[in-house]
């Protein structure tokens, strides 16, 4: 064992030499003595040990909430750790969403049973919700658990007044005992409610702030209009996507200058404004930058602005009317935030309307110039009966076209206020086709056309009338652009097990690549139409369009073929109404 | 994941070669103890601080840096004031760490010196079976202050079984020096199995089950201090 043996322990004195009975009285006191001091040394260690250890406490708890984060994962290790501080079995915090009124419990904690095996808990035994601060103290009275009300900080209060007082939420737990907690585990409750309340509360604004910001986020970047923040010098801070694709940005226009970025100073755009104000030709408003910016008279003068028409420029060159609506941003450093809608295709519009109303002028002109040709020549001449009929019928034709003309300028105003009303029904698209055919074939003039497909088809679900005049329309159309020598085709096929296609192809010029994806736009006349004698008002394959995709349809151009090839597809009839396939995409 | 190379151990190479081992701890031996843990933590300050920046607030490598930096002139000018009283300075050091150690850890270990210190208070040399009951002491107190056990992923899982490990070797009549290596080589033990803990107490509590996975950055210097005390004096040889 050890050799050198100390002193055993410490309260006791060693004997020294002899001692007379006196010396051993007195050592006896002495010895007294010190024991005594070495307890009182060893309670005054264990009272400064315990406030220690309560002021270590809060200093953890400090740490914890001074670390943030969100109410969950706060209101969780908040909860540990009193569960832990106050040897609580189960604890939970309640707080109300908004700030006030009902109380949801956002967490909870829940000693795991320790191997001596004192709790077999399932799962936490207190209630998810109270209706307020005062039920909660209820319950807890009657459910012998221990609480404190988180009091809603002063200078945190939102709300109206009178708000200021409230109470945010509720903290409980619950001792394994008997629920009475001991005195300075009820002062250590008592003493972090404040703090815990205000940062509970602050990390509720932090995820309310979250949540809104991804929400405005979410509104802006789907705006369609181009959306375009700057601040005071007029640096880019925020653009939304439609902002981007306007001016064909590639993500590095934060912080660039707005009249970079909009493209007013781009050096390879030609009318680009010279230091000394003048610009090469282009008109004035053609410059942003210049003194109809409205981003900068935002910033100088305050005022808003709206709709005011400008002109931005896309990265490769081109110019783009829009009208801008600026206004200033609030707080002390506000910039402008700016909201440019593109006017292309409300000019586009515009222009296509004017040219519709040229053509459906020439369009109703003609038939009623030979009506009154015809009732003319039956009103001042002497005919003879058969001439006389001929002219009627005539003007009976002539008629027609007009009927079919209003017909259709009443069906686009239908569909434009959404009104286009079918009556589906299983159809068989061959058979309606084939009526079709041979109904044209009786009539004078018209060509042969071709039905091909398999002997037999699925039924679509369909409006009989509606896809009837869209067939007509397709076979109508080719007749009147293929050109004399064209041939004509009709066919019908399986797409896939849920659409029937029906394609009317011709052999014909073809239409124009420019022309090719505005084909189906309300009012729009290929180039060819426009100048070709054949008589139209833009308004045919539109109401194809909008017939077929009320069907859950699709209409469109096959551009690879030589001709005209415009495709249908048609649900099945007889299968859930799960749409149709998407446009280019088939099943094997 | 990175490493704490332990230093050589008395009871493996140390004591293969024959080196004299020592049976007391005198107040001398705690300045050097807390020398040697001054430049251990100071040279993995680095990798406590990335344990922490896991799960705490990424300090705990500087702060214990700082603080046994502060120890050392500490526990010099206490030798020369009390050269016979291993206990005061054990509180002595202590009471500097709670004092220079920034965060949670500074009042932990300082507590666990300063009770320590309490029980072996007036002893000029402390024997295994002496130290053994003032690590207990330590432990206890470290384990009231901060209300956490065995498993909570803390200082404690690397402290627990070392002291156990001393107890235990004391109880068996073992050296000194080899019960303070066999504390050691729990330590790293304890150390490594709060990797797979989720953190209950601290900052970490904060990550839930996040915070599986990582090494508690308190066992790791607790480890570190087990092995500054059990490793043998460089200057002594």
């Amino acid at each position: 064992m050890n050799a050198r043996a100390l002193g055993a322990g410490r309260g006791t004195l060693s004997p020294a030499g002899d001692r007379s009975d006196a010396g051993d009285a007195q050592l006896a006191v002495l010895e007294a003595r010190v024991r005594a001091l070495e307890a009182e040394r060893r309670r005054i260690f264990e009272d400064a040990q315990r406030e220690a250890d309560a002021v270590f406490a809060q200093y953890q708890m400090s740490q914890l909430l001074a670390a943030g984060g969100t109410v969950d994962a706060l209101s969780a290790a908040v909860l540990a750790e009193v569960a832990r501080t106050v040897g609580a079995a189960e604890a939970a915090i309640w707080l109300a969403p908004t700030g006030a009124g009902q109380l949801e419990r956002v967490a909870t904690f829940v000693d795991e049973p320790r191997p001596a095996g004192t709790g077999s808990s399932a799962g936490p035994s207190s209630p998810a919700s109270f209706a307020d601060v005062p039920s909660a103290i209820t319950w807890a009275t009657r459910a012998g658990w221990s609480g404190t009300a988180l009091p809603e900080g002063r200078t945190l209060g939102g709300g109206g007044a009178g708000s200021t007082t409230g109470e945010i939420g509720y903290l409980a737990v619950h001792a394994p005992t008997d629920g009475e907690l001991a005195a300075d585990h009820a002062r250590y409750l008592s003493g972090l409610r404040l703090e815990l309340a205000v940062t509970l509360r602050a990390a509720q604004l932090r995820a309310w702030l979250a949540d809104e910001r991804a929400a405005l986020a979410a509104i802006l970047e789907g705006a369609t209009d181009a959306i375009v923040a700057v601040d005071r010098d007029r640096r880019v801070v925020r653009l939304n996507a439609a902002a981007a694709a306007l001016v064909g940005s590639t993500g590095e226009s934060i912080g660039a200058a707005c009249f970079d970025v909009l493209g007013c100073t781009r050096p390879d755009v030609a009318n680009r404004r010279r230091p000394d104000g003048t610009t090469n030709g282009a008109p004035a408003s053609g410059s942003l930058c210049g003194p109809r910016c409205p981003f900068a008279e935002v910033l100088a003068a305050g005022r808003p602005i709206t709709g005011r028409e400008i002109e931005v420029r896309h990265r490769d060159g081109t110019a783009i009317p829009v009208a801008a609506s600026v206004s200033r941003m609030p707080g002390a450093d506000g910039g402008a935030v700016g909201i440019l809608r593109d006017l292309r295709p409300a000019r586009s519009l515009e222009i296509a309307k004017t040219s519709f109303v040229a053509a459906v002028s020439h369009e109703l002109r003609t038939p009623l110039a030979l009506v009154d040709g015809y009732a003319q020549s039956l009103l001042h001449l002497d005919l003879d009966p058969a001439t006389a009929r001929r002219h009627v019928e005539r003007i009976a034709d002539a008629a027609g076209r007009l009927a079919v003309l209003v017909d259709e300028i009443i069906d686009v105003g239908e569909l434009e206020s959404d009104a286009l009303v079918l009556r589906l029904e299983p159809v068989a698209l061959d058979r309606l086709v084939r009526s079709h055919l041979a109904e044209r074939a009786e009539r004078s003039g018209s060509r042969p056309v071709a039905l091909v497909g398999p002997r037999s088809l699925p039924p679509v679900e369909a409006d009989v009338r509606r896809i009837r005049h869209v067939v007509a329309n397709l076979v109508e159309n080719a007749e009147k652009h293929a050109g004399p020598e064209a041939t004509i085709e009709v066919r019908l096929r399986r797409l896939d097990p849920m659409t029937v296609v029906l394609t009317v192809a011709d052999s014909g010029v073809g239409i124009e690549a420019e022309d090719r994806e505005h084909i189906f736009e309300r009012f729009y006349r290929g180039g060819r139409a426009r100048t070709a004698a054949a008589a139209g008002s833009g308004l045919g394959l539109y109401l194809c369009r909008r017939i077929v995709e009320a069907h859950r349809g699709w209409i469109r151009l096959d551009p690879t073929v030589r001709g005209t090839s415009i495709s249908v597809g048609l649900p099945r009839a007889d299968l859930p109404l799960s749409g149709s396939s998407p446009a280019g995409e088939s099943l094997p | 994941m990175e490493r704490i190379e332990p230093p050589e151990l008395p009871s493996t190479a140390a004591a293969a070669a024959g080196r004299t081992a020592r049976d007391v701890l005198v107040a001398s031996d705690v300045v050097r103890f807390v020398e040697r843990a001054d430049r251990l933590l100071a040279h993995h300050a680095a990798l406590l601080d990335r344990l922490d920046t896991a799960l705490g607030d990424g300090d705990h490598g500087t702060n214990m840096t700082i603080g046994f930096g502060a120890a050392v002139p500490a526990a010099r000018a206490a030798l020369l004031e009390r050269p016979d009283d291993v206990g005061e300075l054990f509180r002595l050091v202590g009471h500097t760490l709670v004092a220079s150690v920034g965060g949670a850890s500074g009042p932990l270990y300082g507590t666990a010196f300063i009770e320590a210190g309490f029980r072996l208070g007036g002893l000029p040399a402390a024997e295994a079976f002496d130290l053994a009951a003032a690590l207990e002491a330590g432990l206890a107190g470290l384990a009231r202050r901060g209300r956490c056990s065995i498993g909570d992923k803390t200082i404690m899982d690397a402290m627990e079984p070392a002291v156990s490990a001393f107890r235990r070797s004391a109880d068996a009549g073992v050296r000194l020096d080899r019960c303070l290596a066999a504390a050691a080589h729990a330590a790293s033990a304890g150390m490594r199995a709060t990797i797979p803990l989720v953190a209950r107490r601290g900052l970490a509590l904060r990550l839930g089950e996040r915070s599986r996975g990582h090494r508690d950055p308190g066992a790791a210097s607790c480890f570190l201090l087990f092995v500054a005390m059990a490793a043998p004096d460089a200057r002594a040889r």
